[in-house]
C-alpha cells in the first residue's frame, strides 16, 4: 500500500469532494451478496453449501467491524473466528420472524467486542485513551502506514457508541437501520453518531480536536 | 438526501462528505489475511457438520438450565412455598385443628436447631403460645379441649423450668404471667375443665421449678404476677390485683 504522509487524508478527502460519486454508488457487501435471509433459513436447515456462501458474505464485513473495535490484528481474528463459532452453534435457534440475519450476526459480533474491551480494560491500567493505540493498531491488520495510525488514534477518541457506528456503518457497510437494529438504538440515533463522528474525526484529524467528543 | 442519510443539514459539509467517503473506502481495505480467511472456512464447515451430525454440542448459554435443573428448581420453589404457606396457617392453628400438629412440630424443630443461648426464650414463647391457646379456647367456648391444653402448659412449664439456668427476659415473664392467666381461667371454666387447670396452676406453683424462675426475675413488680410461694396450692391463691387476664369467656351453664 501507499504510504502517504500526515493529513494527506484531508487532501484526498477534498479531491473526493469535487469528484464525489451520486449517492448510493458505493456498493455494500451485504448488497452484493442477495439473499442472505434465505441463505441464512438454508443453513439452520443443515445445509452446508448455505453456511459456506454465508461465511463467504460476512466474513469480511465482520472482521471490518472487529478489526475497527480491537487492538491487534491477533485480537480481530481470534474474535472473528469466536463470532463464527458462536454464529454456527446458534444457527439451530434462528428464526427468520422479520429480523435481518445480518442484524443477528452483527449483534453476535457486538457482543463479542463488548466483551472482549470489557476484558482488556480489566487487565490493564487506566490511561487517557491515547495508549491504547500504540502499538499493535490497525497498521499492523492490513493498512500500513502513518495516515491510518492518525485515523485509529481519532477514533479511539470517540465516544464508544460513535465508534460502533462509525465501525458498523463505514467498516461493516450496514445501512442506518441495519446498524440501529445491532445497536438496540433508532435509526436517527444511529445517523447522529455517524454524522458527530464524522464531524469529530474530521476536526480531529484537521488539528484543531479538543478534549472527549461527544 | 446525502449518502450518510442526513437530509437538509448544512452541517454535513461536501467536506464531510467526502471524508467519509474516503473513510469508509480506507476501511473497506481492511481485509483478513487470505491463508486465515480459507483456515476459518474450514473450521467453520467442520463444527457445522459436526454439529448438525451430533458430534458435537452447541454451547449451552449461562441462562439456559436443563430439564433436570428445572425440575429440581420447581420443586424447591413448590416446597418452600408450601412450607410457608403451611406454616403460616398452622401458626394461628389451635388444639384439635388440622394443622395444629404441624404447628407444634415446627416449634420443636425452632427449638432443635437454635442456638443453646435462645432455647430458653423459645421455650418461654412456646409456654405462652399455650397460655394464648388456653384464652382462645376459653374465648371460642370449647372448653373440651382446654384440659389437654392446661397439660400441655404444666409440661411447657416444666420444660422451661428445667431450662432456667440462665433464664431470658422473657422466660421470666412467660413463667410470671402464666399462673395469672390460669387462675383467671379457673374462675370461669366449667367443672370438667377444671381439674386440668388446677393441675397445670399445681405444676407452675410446685417447689423448685416456677420458684427458680421467679427468684431469678431481678425487679418483679408486685402486679406483674401471682406469687409463687413453695407449697401454696393454686386454690388458695388470689386472682391478682388489676390483672383479670384476658377477657372473660362466658360461663357454660353446665
Amino acid at each position: 500500500m501507499r504510504e502517504r504522509p500526515l493529513n494527506t487524508f484531508l487532501v484526498q478527502a477534498l479531491r473526493d469532494a469535487e469528484l464525489r460519486r451520486p449517492a448510493g454508488a458505493v456498493p455494500r457487501a451485504a448488497e452484493a451478496e442477495a439473499g442472505v435471509d434465505e441463505l441464512a433459513v438454508a443453513a439452520a436447515n443443515g445445509s452446508v453449501e448455505a453456511v459456506g456462501r454465508l461465511y463467504d458474505t460476512l466474513v469480511g464485513p465482520i472482521y471490518r467491524y472487529v478489526a475497527v473495535r480491537v487492538r491487534s490484528r491477533e485480537d480481530a481474528e481470534d474474535l472473528t473466528q469466536l463470532v463464527f463459532e458462536r454464529i454456527v452453534a446458534s444457527l439451530p435457534r434462528y428464526r427468520h420472524q422479520g429480523r435481518p440475519f445480518e442484524a443477528w450476526a452483527f449483534r453476535i459480533a457486538r457482543n463479542a467486542v463488548i466483551d472482549h474491551v470489557r476484558r482488556q480494560r480489566s487487565h490493564e491500567p487506566l490511561d487517557d485513551g491515547h495508549q491504547a493505540i500504540e502499538g499493535d493498531g490497525l497498521e499492523a491488520i492490513s493498512l500500513r502506514g502513518e495516515e491510518i495510525r492518525e485515523l485509529r488514534r481519532a477514533i479511539a477518541l470517540l465516544t464508544t457508541d460513535q465508534q460502533e457506528a462509525l465501525a458498523l456503518r463505514f467498516a461493516a457497510g450496514l445501512s442506518a437501520e441495519e446498524a440501529a437494529q445491532v445497536m438496540g438504538r433508532r435509526a436517527g440515533t444511529v445517523r447522529g453518531l455517524t454524522f458527530r463522528a464524522i464531524a469529530n474525526l474530521r476536526r480531529r484529524m484537521n488539528g484543531d480536536g479538543g478534549g472527549p467528543s461527544r | 438526501m446525502n449518502r450518510l442519510g442526513v437530509a437538509g443539514r448544512g452541517a454535513w459539509a461536501p467536506l464531510d462528505e467526502a471524508f467519509a467517503e474516503n473513510l469508509e473506502r480506507s476501511l473497506r481495505r481492511l481485509e483478513p489475511d487470505a491463508m486465515y480467511r480459507r483456515r476459518l472456512r474450514g473450521e467453520v464447515l467442520n463444527r457445522h457438520v459436526a454439529m448438525r451430525e451430533g458430534l458435537v454440542q452447541p454451547p449451552r448459554r449461562l441462562r439456559e438450565m436443563g430439564a433436570l435443573g428445572r425440575g429440581v428448581l420447581y420443586a424447591s420453589l413448590a416446597v418452600a412455598i408450601a412450607a410457608s404457606t403451611a406454616g403460616a396457617a398452622a401458626a394461628e392453628s389451635l388444639p384439635g385443628d388440622p394443622l395444629y400438629p404441624v404447628k407444634l412440630q415446627f416449634e420443636e424443630i425452632r427449638l432443635q436447631i437454635a442456638p443453646p443461648a435462645m432455647r430458653a426464650d423459645l421455650m418461654a414463647m412456646a409456654l405462652g403460645e399455650r397460655l394464648d391457646e388456653l384464652e382462645e379456647l376459653a374465648r371460642a367456648g370449647r372448653w373440651s379441649q382446654i384440659a389437654g391444653v392446661a397439660q400441655a402448659v404444666a409440661e411447657a412449664e416444666e420444660r422451661l423450668a428445667g431450662a432456667l439456668s440462665a433464664p431470658g427476659q422473657m422466660a421470666v415473664e412467660e413463667l410470671s404471667k402464666h399462673v395469672a392467666v390460669l387462675e383467671a381461667l379457673v374462675d370461669t371454666a366449667p367443672a370438667h375443665a377444671q381439674d386440668g387447670l388446677q393441675q397445670a396452676i399445681q405444676a407452675a406453683t410446685s417447689p423448685g421449678k416456677a420458684q427458680e424462675a421467679h427468684e431469678a426475675q431481678p425487679s418483679r413488680p408486685p402486679e406483674a404476677g401471682p406469687p409463687s410461694t413453695p407449697g401454696s396450692g393454686g386454690q388458695e391463691r388470689q386472682p391478682p390485683q388489676g390483672d383479670q387476664g384476658p377477657q372473660k369467656a362466658p360461663k357454660p351453664a353446665s
